[in-house]
């Protein structure tokens, strides 16, 4: 039945259709793209499945459960739990990098006013546990030896690594992350697209994600949704999306209207 | 000199407490003086009108400091930054106009008057010694409990929030509840340091509360030190110290030679010279220092 399933979504803003109708099913271990041109309703629809927008129409289910009308963190929390990253990076930017892997740490105890007050020792027993693996997964990424520093300090491609760390250490089994290589140094990519892969195999995580770079996206996905104009207007392995006469056409105009 | 530590004391109260909620989470409030009055109120009019034992008057305050903390909490998950400020500046003029114009329980712009101090347990907190010591206690206590929600993980979902509202809900975080709980625990501790305040002046008129005095503590927190509790408290007991080191100048000798050169007049301005040096130190700070003294954030 696959780790998400969307269901007939339909989205308006002021009139515009932003999504129309969309159906698909992400399956539970892929790595599964979603495409379009700008302004097709990829990011749009992220929103809606995490919900920071709300649907007019239709229903995300995740591990089988309808989320609609949810709020963010109660659906970051639903089923076997879900994590995204954001087109635009949101990091925690005056906290140090560790502690950017912390927050997103789940603990068992010590995370309300009461046990700061009165569960400080418990706390220090489990964070040394926590801080050990926010350390491994710093070094995952190689990012370890910036433990210390500000998020804020970091280089744009670190930077994006961090915000996918972050995901990782909520334990969701599902992933979404939006455009992880968007404006990131071209030697960097190899290393997203090799972390992306290993996240899936050693975390045993499904990864559905945004790219417009269609090197990564068809390198690494399995399946891919292609949108146009909020549309679903393709969906299938890369091969099959390669040839699809409409996709190129989505794409030949779309870029067509952004040279005009 | 002791009334003047006490005051620096009670200051320090609302600016560490409002640090919580401005330098941990990075609500703006500009209505801290709300709960600040609350609490002097509840105190003042519980001890004079109904004889009430002290405890009595702080823990009303503290409750109706708390019920107001959740309220304003809940519209804070769609308010932010300039909006926000504005929300907490609108809570300070409604208790200020509540306590200025329900003259039959506040009696208005007169003020409440003749409060008796604090007695507990045979002891009588008259002397300015033993009130030091009340207020230091609460003071030292706050500090503590600051510390405690700094280095725990409450204090990090805080800062998260406080860092990017959006990526701590897409990690799970509650951030409404969060929310609330700190403007309550600031809400408490600033209406503690109103009650303290009432016993201890045993007179408080509307003007004690308004929203100048709210701005005069969003200050120290930001003189201070956004972020560090030794900051505020710095940052409180410079900005009381401060005018009292400007009425002091009218005795020194540079004095007499500003008089010489601007005349007698100079007296009347001694004030206006306070406002116009607050102004000056904050400027400075925003363009030295915009972390503040101690600071480890800067905010808005």
């Amino acid at each position: 039945m696959g780790i998400l399933k969307i269901h007939n979504i339909t989205k308006n803003f002021d009139g515009l259709r932003a999504l129309d109708d969309v159906s698909f099913i992400v399956e539970e271990n892929s790595i599964s793209a979603l495409i379009g041109p700008n302004g097709a309703g990829k990011t749009t629809l992220f929103n809606i499945i995490t919900g920071f927008h709300k649907a007019d129409a239709g229903a995300v289910y995740i591990d089988g459960i309808a989320v609609n009308g949810l709020k963010p963190y109660q659906i970051s929390n639903i089923g076997r739990g879900v994590s995204r990253t954001f087109q635009e990076l949101k990091l925690f930017e005056e906290m140090s990098v560790l502690d950017n892997v912390l927050v997103a740490i789940k603990y068992n105890l010590g995370h309300d006013i009461f046990s700061a007050f009165f569960r400080r020792f418990a706390f220090k027993r489990e964070e040394k546990v926590h801080r050990k693996k926010a350390m491994e997964l710093l070094e995952y990424v190689r990012l370890a030896e910036k433990a210390e520093q500000k998020a804020s300090e970091l280089s744009y491609g670190q930077r994006k690594l961090l915000e996918i760390t972050r995901t990782i250490a909520t334990e969701g089994k599902l992933l979404l992350l939006d455009e992880p290589v968007a404006g990131v140094h071209p030697k960097m990519i190899g290393q997203v697209i090799g972390l992306i892969k290993s996240i899936r195999d050693d975390f045993n995580r499904t990864i559905f994600f945004i790219e417009h770079n269609m090197d990564v996206v068809m390198s690494i996905s399995e399946n891919i949704v292609v949108l146009n104009h909020g549309e679903k207007i393709a969906e299938g392995p890369p091969q099959e999306i390669q040839k699809n006469s409409k996709v190129i056409e989505a794409y030949l105009l779309g870029g067509a209207s952004h040279a005009a | 000199m002791l009334d003047l530590l006490i005051r620096a004391c009670l200051f320090a109260i609302l600016a560490v407490s409002l640090n919580t909620i401005v330098g941990y989470t990075g609500i703006l409030s500009i209505g801290h003086a709300a709960f600040f009055g609350i609490g002097a109120y509840a105190s003042g009019i519980f001890a004079v009108k109904f004889g009430a034992p002290f405890w009595v008057g702080i823990l009303l305050g503290l409750s109706i400091s708390s019920l107001i903390g959740f309220i304003i909490g809940l519209p804070t998950v769609r308010l932010k930054g300039d909006y926000l400020l504005i929300m907490t500046l609108g809570l300070c003029e409604i208790v200020n106009s509540v306590i200025t114009n329900w003259e039959s329980v506040t009696r208005g712009s007169y003020g409440i008057q003749k409060i008796p101090v604090i007695s507990f347990a045979g002891v009588n907190f008259s002397s300015d010694f033993s009130q030091l010591g009340l207020v230091l206690g609460c003071l030292i206590l706050l500090c503590f409990l600051s510390w405690l929600i700094d280095t725990s993980q409450f204090g990090r979902i805080l800062k998260a929030i406080r860092d990017n509202e959006d990526a701590a809900e897409s990690l799970g975080i509650n951030t409404m509840k969060y929310k609330i709980v700190i403007l309550i625990f600031g809400g408490i501790f600033a209406s503690l340091a109103g009650s303290l305040y009432a016993h201890y002046r045993t007179g408080i008129t509307p003007s004690q509360f308004s929203v100048e005095i709210s701005i005069w503590i969003f200050c120290m927190v930001i003189l201070g030190g956004v972020g560090s509790i030794t900051g505020c408290v710095l940052g409180a007991v410079l900005l009381l110290f401060l005018p009292e080191g400007l009425a002091w100048l009218r005795y020194t000798e540079f004095f007499s030679i500003l008089t010489s050169i601007m005349g007698n007049k100079i007296s009347y301005h001694l004030p206006m010279l306070n406002q116009m040096l607050y102004g000056l130190l904050l400027i400075a700070m925003m363009i030295f220092r915009p972390k503040g003294m101690l600071g480890k954030v800067s905010v808005g």
